[in-house]
């Protein structure tokens, strides 16, 4: 039903793409994980991973903020997202629309929307999008509705996730390698990421693989 | 017959009770006891249905609302049980000629009543309970009666729906939250045992299940264990805050 959801608003609001994105706060700090539980395409996922991968961008703002993020036009936004607007613009995303996922105080995840042109959202078009996002919502709900149910690792909505959970491993992989914490481990393969100019989920690979091995940083307290 | 004048004032009083802490076994006390006060009802009872859509017994503006009640359950029979299932107002039935209720009927003459009303606690097409008026004299309502009382139980429903909605959010925000956090330790912990013993992810992964099992131990907080022990338990836990 989210899948259809996500296919009724690039259709109705003329988008390119549409993501429903279910996101929790796993650290302190701004690190979250999650999963995407719904696409309008497989475009769309990939440039949603995209935040994930870098650990920035306008979907996590809108969770972290529990307020939407309007970006009519990603040109304006490098310094805002330095990471995520040359990668989304490349993927032909010019500009983005996300709206938390909320019931009272309980956050869920993020519906977002992605636009090849650049453009702003009417009031219509923002309205529109609201209440699809509210639909979305009851949908997360209804999905595990009897109160008190266990929602299981493997349920409808947390199916597999190789690309992340690859990532998952290689940072548990890189944190005994260099004996650094967690977070640590996942910003040397971040930064690996962009030095080499590869998707993060590249870097996880070649770490599980044994094909790449990342050295221990120098200049680094320990 | 409802008198206009307490109306005002009782609405004013549950919209009050929307705002403030919402304590529902009060707000459904109250609900009854409002309910019988306007209509001139002797006793109101409440049903509501649980998690798993049966109706229970919530509240009542006294003891023999709170029999009746028990007693419809407890027979499958009654004129709240009828509401509930067609989701429409029971109004003005006569108990001495209703035999539709054979069991119920009967006991409520007994405890002096004569008639008997019922309102759906509808929101389109959810009902989740009944409003049950009893009544000593054949007090007759009329139509104006009914839609005043039905709006008085419509107010209640959306008050009720919405503090479920809220609860039902809440909680599903926090299992939403284990899981995915459940997910990521669990992978976390699968790479640091490959890492560490020299094996594939999925050896790693059997090694965790296979000491969670002799443990008796969930998987995640066996996997939590492996990544507290390399960098400390500051850094990510699954343990409630």
């Amino acid at each position: 039903m989210l899948a259809r959801l996500c296919e009724v608003a690039v259709r109705d609001l003329r988008m390119s793409g549409a993501v429903v994105s279910l996101m929790t706060p796993v650290q302190t700090g701004r690190e979250l994980s999650g999963t995407i539980a719904a696409v309008s395409s497989d475009s769309a996922r990939s440039v949603e991973e995209l935040e994930f991968s870098l650990g920035e961008g306008p979907g996590r703002e809108a969770f972290l903020g529990s307020r939407p993020v309007l970006t009519p036009d990603l040109e304006g936004a490098l310094g805002r997202w330095p990471g995520y607007v040359p990668e989304a613009l490349a993927a032909g995303v010019r500009a983005t629309f996300a709206f938390p996922m909320l019931i009272g105080a309980a956050r869920f995840g993020v519906f977002h929307l992605h636009c090849s042109r650049a453009r702003p959202l009417t009031g219509h078009d923002t309205a529109t999008s609201l209440v699809l996002t509210e639909l979305a919502t009851e949908i997360v709900l209804d999905t595990y509705a009897p109160v008190g149910e266990h929602i299981p690792l493997d349920g409808p909505l947390l199916g597999p996730d190789e690309r992340r959970d690859g990532i998952y491993q290689a940072q548990g992989m890189v944190m005994v390698e260099l004996g650094v914490s967690l977070r640590e481990a996942l910003a040397r393969m971040r930064a690996h990421a962009f030095a080499s100019d590869q998707a993060l989920s590249d870097v996880a690979a070649d770490i599980l693989a044994g094909r790449t091995r990342l050295e221990p940083d120098p200049d680094a307290a320990s | 017959m409802i008198s206009p004048e307490r109306i005002s004032d009782l609405f004013v009083e549950v919209a009050d009770t929307l705002v403030d802490e919402f304590d529902v076994v009060d707000f459904l006390h109250n609900l009854t006891v409002h309910a019988a006060g306007i209509s001139g009802a002797d006793a109101a009872g409440l049903m509501l249905t649980d998690q798993m859509g049966r109706l229970q017994f919530m509240a009542a503006s006294n003891s023999n609302g709170e029999t009746l009640e028990l007693f419809q359950l407890q027979n499958s029979e009654g004129p709240c049980l009828d509401c509930f299932t067609t989701g429409e107002p029971v109004v003005n039935a006569d108990l001495a000629h209703a035999s539709r209720w054979p069991t119920f009927a009967p006991r409520a003459i007994q405890l002096g009543y004569q008639s008997v009303h019922a309102f759906p606690m509808r929101l389109r097409e959810h009902i989740i309970g009944a409003l049950n008026l009893f009544g000593s004299a054949h007090a007759r309502f009329d139509t104006a009666d009914v839609r005043l009382v039905q709006a008085l139980a419509d107010v209640a429903t959306i008050a009720l729906m919405q503090e479920r909605t809220i609860r039902r959010a809440e909680e599903l925000t926090e299992q939403l939250q284990g899981a995915l956090t459940s997910r990521v330790v669990i992978e976390q912990a699968k790479g640091a045992v490959a890492a560490l013993r020299g094996i594939s992810t999925d050896e790693a992964f059997e090694l965790l299940r296979s000491r969670a099992r002799s443990h008796q131990k969930r998987l995640v907080d066996v996997a939590q264990a492996v990544l507290d022990e390399r960098q400390g338990p500051t850094e990510q836990s699954t343990s409630p805050r």
